[in-house]
């Protein structure tokens, strides 16, 4: 199995707190891996860090084997696209048109989109669902449709990696369920995707393997049934759970303890 | 004209209408003065080399007023929409960074010392030396990872360092005509400027113009932030200094040779944003364009107003731009505000 993103030992601290604290994941080709845990946890952290958007003071991290602070920006920007929890768009463009940046890292700075760029673009569009939305001003989306826009864009520059920070936080349930499907078909083959969750029952549902992480550390990583145990969501997240369901499993919050 | 049917207009019809009202603007600018140009007859006369009243009118006065014009418009122009872009906010301007006070103060210590009766090149080369030094200020100020807010904040400082040092050299200025000489050379003028002063201006200009050429991809990006942009490449520090030296030489070099022209940096990016879709990238060579045409048509129009004394075109600039301004951000204050 080719591990196309991985991190040893990473550590990032900010204002004497170790928000990330010898963290080691690995992302294989093929997998769709959720990392969840409570607010707090360091998880969007974690992912700027394998994103290569911040230093981590400690340990390393690699893409597509090789050291991610040596790859250059551009070639590394078509390896990998990372989806924000949430972003501004400045200017009032058309969803298209933020779409297509996404195709940016595969030209230089004075080529044109070509036919190849354009099928990108609109096979992008059509499966987050953006068809209608296509000539819209950006700045006039609702959450769940940014969002969907977001991830558009991010597809569209046709990442081995894909690093998506809780993109389903603001999504109907009909959105929902096309995003984690969307995600699933991604990661196939040579591609793989990485992202957060606050959903365990679609985490658990749609992930081939899950990283719970807790104060800046991975407490559990494997399987999805095995990492959210009752014992761990007890430890992790404070609160009994209610979970069951095979084919569709689901996990309910009951009480606080 | 909503937005659609901005966006009907192509991207050729666009360039097209620019580009021939620039060249418009420019024979109109050489042919209107005191006295009307005959532009065959002079162009004939100075390309044959014959010593006529009006080869030397269009070689030593006309000529160099419309290019400078037409340079310092352009330069106005691209820094604005490249300054917008890069703050992602439609009320930056050029000045913002500094240089253009930091220019405007080395000239006038220049004027305010008599320095520019030694040589001629003296009061361009201050005023351009001003302009990276304020922006080595800001450098300096902000810090290296500056963020956008430190550096407006560092722009500020400096430029209200300039303002406070261009206060103290009139306070102290000898007469009241060396007052009359720096306040008005502050007010921006492009008339008595020769074909040596254009070549001065010039290979800064360009230097400004090439750093900026190919950053539109990269201000594209940064319409959804800084963190998204830089995922996609770009490397959002490298950027705002690249853009930030690019508009200190420019407009340096600019302010330098023609003073302080205000609100085309400001007002043409805004202005012509809706024919390019609100594309950052694209908007830099049509703010360039409609820049030249801005500062060519202002400069028409001081020769044409009749006044007692002449009229300078930083001032027409400003009696027409700010009250344009305020128009458009009544206008759009529901959009930005």
């Amino acid at each position: 199995m080719t591990i196309l993103l991985q991190s040893s030992a990473v550590t990032y601290v900010r204002s004497n707190r170790s928000l990330v604290n010898e963290v080691s994941v690995s992302l294989n080709a093929g997998e769709l891996v959720g990392l969840v845990g409570p607010n707090g946890a360091g998880k969007s952290t974690l992912l700027n860090l394998l994103a290569g958007l911040d230093d981590c003071n400690a340990g390393s991290v690699t893409l597509d084997q090789r050291d991610i602070k040596k790859i250059p920006v551009a070639q590394r920007s078509r390896l990998l696209a990372w989806v924000a929890q949430s972003g501004p768009v400045n200017w009032p463009l058309t969803v298209e048109r933020v779409v297509s940046l996404g195709r940016r890292p595969h030209l230089s700075a004075w080529q044109r989109l070509s036919a190849e760029d354009q099928r990108a673009i609109d096979n992008a569009i059509a499966l987050t669902d953006c068809e209608a939305l296509r000539l819209q001003d950006a700045t006039t989306l609702s959450g769940g449709e940014r969002t969907r826009m977001l991830l558009a864009r991010a597809i569209a520059s046709d990442p081995q990696v894909l690093l998506a920070d809780e993109p389903i936080a603001a999504l109907d349930l009909k959105h929902q369920l096309q995003t984690m499907h969307l995600l699933r078909n991604f990661a196939t083959k040579d591609k793989a995707c990485l992202v957060v969750l606050h959903d365990l029952s679609l985490a658990s549902r749609f992930c081939d393997r899950l990283y719970l992480m807790h104060e800046g550390k991975i407490v559990a990583e494997g399987k999805p049934a095995t990492v959210l145990s009752r014992d761990n969501l007890r430890q992790v997240y404070g609160v009994e759970v209610a979970t069951g369901g095979d084919e569709v499993p689901y996990i309910v919050p009951v009480r606080e303890l | 004209m909503n937005d659609s049917s901005l966006n009907t207009i192509t991207q050729k019809q666009l360039y097209g209408v620019l580009c021939t009202a620039c060249v418009i603007l420019f024979m109109a600018s050489v042919a209107i003065g005191r006295d009307a140009l005959p532009l065959t007859t002079a162009l004939k006369d100075s390309l044959s080399g014959t010593d006529s009243v009006y080869a030397v009118i269009l070689n030593q006065i006309r000529l160099p007023r419309a290019l400078i014009a037409l340079l310092a418009g352009a330069t106005l122009g691209v820094c604005g929409a490249a300054m917008q872009g890069l703050l992602r906010n439609p009320l930056a301007s050029p000045g913002l960074v500094g240089s253009a006070s930091g220019a405007a103060l080395f000239a006038v210590m220049v004027l305010y010392f008599g320095n520019s009766l030694i040589s001629p090149f003296i009061l361009p080369i201050a005023g351009m030396t001003g302009a990276l030094l304020a922006t080595v200020l800001v450098y300096v100020l902000a810090g290296r990872d500056a963020s956008i807010t430190t550096l407006i904040l560092a722009g500020v400082a400096i430029n209200a360092l300039a303002t406070a040092g261009m206060s103290l050299l009139l306070n102290l200025a000898p007469s009241p005509f060396a007052v009359r000489e720096l306040v008005l050379w502050t007010l921006g003028d492009i008339t008595d400027r020769s074909m040596r002063d254009f070549w001065v201006m010039l290979p800064t200009t360009l230097i400004g113009w090439a750093m900026l050429a190919g950053v539109g991809g990269q201000l594209d990006a940064l319409t959804l932030g800084e963190r998204t942009a830089q995922s996609m490449g770009v490397n959002p520090g490298r950027l705002r200094w690249r853009v930030f030296i690019a508009v200190s030489l420019a407009v340096g070099a600019s302010v330098a040779t023609v003073g302080m022209i205000g609100f085309i940096g400001l007002v043409v990016p805004h202005l012509l944003r809706p024919f390019v879709s609100h594309e950052p990238g694209r908007l830099l060579p049509v703010s360039a364009l409609g820049g030249a045409c801005m500062l060519l048509a202002a400069d028409i129009g001081v020769r044409l107003i009749p006044t007692d004394s002449p009229l300078r075109v930083g001032v027409l600039t400003a009696i027409v731009g700010a009250p344009f301004f305020l128009h458009l951000i009544v206008k759009s204050r529901r959009e930005y505000l």
